[in-house]
């Protein structure tokens, strides 16, 4: 699953990390199999301090795509499903998933005896409130368009339909950690009308959430009532095992504390860390240094309706003159940590194609002034606009308009505070360019890149033909045929020049020796410490 | 010296006027609103964009939500935060303590060690003590704070691990657990500061220790401690004074940098938090408090003046 635009806007210290795998899992075939380490018992007890780079922007994870929304309430909320080791949907809450009438009908049936954090049983009427609210405030809730009625014919029984053929997709919309479609006592979901603002926060989950303190720092203990899966753990899904008491995430914003507090010994864990401090950390016997995937796409995103980028000539100049190897090299500093891929889909999903990388040539800087004499670009300024406080975003900038510069593209680079880059990526007037960077492993999930409303309406890429394709892949459940959508989103991605494709990094997270992760969970996406104890 | 304090006081009024209007201006000036931090990456339309921005009553003329804030924000009532669902007021009184706790303990260690190493080095001209504070203030101010606030932590935190490297734990956790996380920032703080008090110190001093009362004082036969610390140091308070209520004021400021590199969550924190996010309640309420107390303190400077030196009349 997996799209994860807040990267480059939440992340203090840039991007960091690369191959996702470590000596338990293996790449077979382009996708991620992993397997678990053989452990020692694992210890019950103690405190888990997380060191998290920014504050919680809500505490509401069904109205956000915000970070770092998911490595806190990942372990207290749960949905019918939720992501496995292979970031393909696995049931969580809900027994099965059946679907009939053409995938017009989803049938779920829940786990029986699953108790919140506040005693109550999870019954249908809770998973259909929450649904009902998810669709309202989610921003991923829209993927629910077609939804026409959720039927609860018993305690146990969820029902939904839809107005148009719904695949697979569904499945993982619904447990996507991005925005997770999570459930809540249905008191608490019809209290809730206003995004952002829940009256109580209560899951399912193996940790109760205690309390968050404004911009210091969250804290969860264990539920002891927490009723588990029977089956394998299994990345968020499976048996969840909570051996720790306790887990604080303490706010660290700036990444040498957060890496200082590591050495000190007052954090068990920290999340993003500069890449450039893994070897550093690695040859340190008391520490961990954690590669974090999947891989992160690193992309440029124009203005497609108004100014010099909504040319398809200038957009296909610029994808022409990119040459990602560089990129690289200035996007990290610890090689291991880059990877350049033809693919919109991470190297780990099994979609991941090479479709349409015969479009065109990176790097070439001739057929990039052919593009520019095509479109009479007359060296008119095209902005690229960053954040001023993202190192990453500079460094990006900085190479773009070098290389910009040898095909005699006269690109400038404009820097603002973070509000600013927000408000105006989606002002037409203002923007032409910006860069980012996600995660995507399903093509589905590209739908709101490509459908005209991010960043905005007014600057947004839509096309009929990708539409097409996002309609047959919505309904479409068998893999093969939905690889094959893949590859033509794909080359369509690089025909019309969506986006420029600038690389993947990949991800850096440490820990202390004494935090066993018999999972390897910390080595996949947002921080899931399912399993985690301390050695001593 | 009532009537003097009264008149003081009265004088805060058109000062808060032009601060209050000042932070109303600049926090509308800059470009960016808290609807575009607010939605942040969600997919929203215009018409949702333009419901919450009459929600907010950023909608109306700029002078017309001037003069709707104005009389309500002299009683102290900045209204709701956008982003923490509390009162302004409730919000900055949470991260007061910490920001106080952090620039009053960095002044106690400044005039500790600031005013007795400049007394010293102003009796001991040309000696290794004058030497000694000469070099420490101008390394103190050189070093930029943030750069002397990593290096401890290195040092004392990360290699002899004395105390933690950064955080705050309210006193909830222990009182150790609360004073250990403050003794790093608390030293990056004050080491800039105490090299502006031992310069100014000696500066004093000297020029006092050269006047004709004090070789008097001398003359009678006094005890040279006497003479230092009744007579000299005395007079020479009404300048150190004046420093002291500055490097305060300025260790609010500095603060900012401090709170961010040792994550102590403090009003300094919160102010560039709500800059980034434009939460505009927050953002005035924050620098308003800020100003508030940096007014009181000029008071109190001004008052000290009678203290030490009586013959200071205010008319």
């Amino acid at each position: 699953m997996l799209r994860r635009r807040t990267v480059l806007v939440g992340v203090v210290g840039g991007l960091a990390a690369t191959s996702l795998h470590l000596e338990a899992g293996h790449l077979e075939a382009g996708r991620l199999v992993r397997t678990a380490l053989a452990a020692d018992e694992p210890v019950q007890g103690g405190t888990l301090n997380v060191g998290l780079h920014i504050p919680l922007p809500t505490l509401d994870w069904q109205s956000t795509v915000g970070h770092p929304l998911p490595h806190v309430m990942g372990h207290v909320y749960e949905g019918l499903f939720g992501l496995g080791s292979d970031l393909n949907a696995e049931p969580e809450l809900a027994a099965s998933a059946e679907a009939s009438d053409g995938g017009r009908t989803w049938t779920f049936e829940l786990r029986p005896g699953v108790l919140f954090h506040n005693g109550d049983t999870l019954t249908s009427a809770d998973v259909k409130a929450s649904l009902e609210r998810w669709r309202t405030v989610g921003p991923k809730g829209s993927g629910l368009n077609t939804l026409t009625s959720i039927e609860t014919p018993d305690d146990l029984t969820v029902v939904m339909s839809f107005s148009e053929p719904m695949g697979r997709y569904l499945l993982l919309l619904l447990g996507s950690d991005e925005n997770k479609a999570v459930i809540m006592p249905a008191a608490i979901a019809e209290a809730s009308t206003t995004p952002g603002q829940l009256t109580e926060v209560v899951g399912t989950g193996p940790y109760r959430f205690v309390e968050y303190k404004e911009d210091q720092y969250a804290r969860l203990a264990r539920f002891e009532d927490y009723v588990a899966r029977d089956d394998a753990p299994n990345y968020q899904t499976g048996k969840k095992i909570a051996n720790l008491d306790e887990i604080i995430f303490w706010i660290v914003p700036e990444s040498t504390t957060r890496v200082a507090g590591l050495e000190s010994g007052e954090y068990d864990v920290i999340a993003e860390v500069p890449d450039g401090e893994a070897t550093r950390l690695a040859e340190n016997p008391d520490l961990d240094a954690v590669k974090n995937g999947p891989g992160v796409l690193l992309y440029m995103m124009f203005n497609h309706k108004v100014g010099p980028t909504a040319e398809l000539n200038i957009r296909k100049a610029i994808q022409s003159l990119i040459d990602p190897a560089e990129i690289a090299a200035v996007a990290v500093s610890n090689p291991d940590f880059a990877l350049t891929n033809p693919s919109i889909y991470a190297p780990e999903s099994a979609y991941n194609t090479d479709a349409g990388s015969d479009l065109y040539t990176p790097g070439d800087v001739e057929k990039a002034k052919e593009y520019l004499a095509a479109a009479n670009y007359d060296g008119e300024p095209i902005t690229i606009q960053v954040i001023a406080t993202n190192s990453l975003q500079n460094r990006l900038a900085v190479a773009i308009a070098e290389q910009a510069k040898r095909a005699g593209l006269n690109l400038e680079i404009v820097s603002y505070d973070l509000a600013t880059w927000v408000a105006n990526r989606r002002d037409p007037a203002k923007l032409n360019i910006y860069t980012s960077g996600g995660y995507w492993v399903d093509p589905s999930l590209w739908h709101a890149e490509f459908n005209g409303t991010f960043p905005s309406p007014e600057v947004g890429f839509i096309s009929d033909r990708t539409e097409e394709i996002f309609a047959r892949l919505a309904a479409e459940t068998d893999f093969d045929k939905r690889k094959a959508l893949g590859e033509e989103l794909q080359r369509a991605f690089y025909e019309q020049v969506a986006m420029v494709n600038l690389g993947y990094v990949y991800r850096l997270v440490a820990k202390q020796g004494r935090v066993v992760d018999p999972y390897d969970n910390l080595a996949l996406g947002n921080m899931t410490l399912h399993g985690i104890y301390l050695a001593d | 010296m009532l009537l003097y304090t009264l008149r003081r006081i009265l004088e805060f009024v058109p000062t808060i006027f032009i601060a209050l209007t000042l932070i109303f201006v600049i926090t509308r000036l800059v470009p960016g609103s808290p609807i575009t931090a607010l939605i942040g990456n969600q997919s929203v339309d215009a018409a949702q964009i333009d419901a919450i921005t009459k929600q907010l009553g950023l909608d109306r003329p700029i002078l017309e939500q001037y003069l709707e804030w104005l009389p309500r924000v002299v009683t102290g009532d900045f209204g709701q935060s956008l982003f923490f669902s509390a009162p302004v007021a409730e919000v900055i009184l949470d991260r007061f303590p910490i920001t106080f706790a952090l620039t009053f303990m960095a002044l106690l260690v400044t005039v500790a060690v600031g005013i007795p190493l400049g007394i010293l080095s102003a009796m001991r001209r040309g000696g290794i003590l004058d030497y000694f504070g000469n070099v420490l203030s101008s390394l103190g101010m050189a070093l930029p704070p943030f750069w002397l606030g990593f290096m401890l932590m290195l040092v004392f935190a990360v290699s002899l691990q004395w105390v933690p490297a950064s955080g705050y734990r309210p006193m909830e956790f222990g009182f150790w657990s609360w004073l250990s996380r403050l003794v790093l920032p608390v030293l990056a703080l004050s080491v800039s500061q105490i090299g502006l008090v031992v310069r100014m110190t000696r500066s004093t001093m000297i020029e006092v220790l050269g006047m004709e009362y004090v070789a008097m004082a001398r003359t009678k036969g006094l005890r040279e401690r006497t003479v230092i610390l009744r007579h000299a140091l005395r007079n020479a308070m009404v300048q150190i004074v004046t420093v002291i209520g500055l490097v305060f004021a300025l260790g609010l400021g500095g603060s900012v940098i401090i709170e961010n590199v040792f994550a102590l969550p403090g009003l300094g924190e919160l102010i560039t938090t709500a800059a980034v996010r434009r939460d505009y309640p927050t953002l005035e309420g924050g620098i308003f408090y800020l100003t508030l107390v940096a007014l009181v303190i000029n008071l109190m400077v001004d008052l000290a003046y009678a203290w030490f030196n009586p013959r200071i009349r205010y008319a």
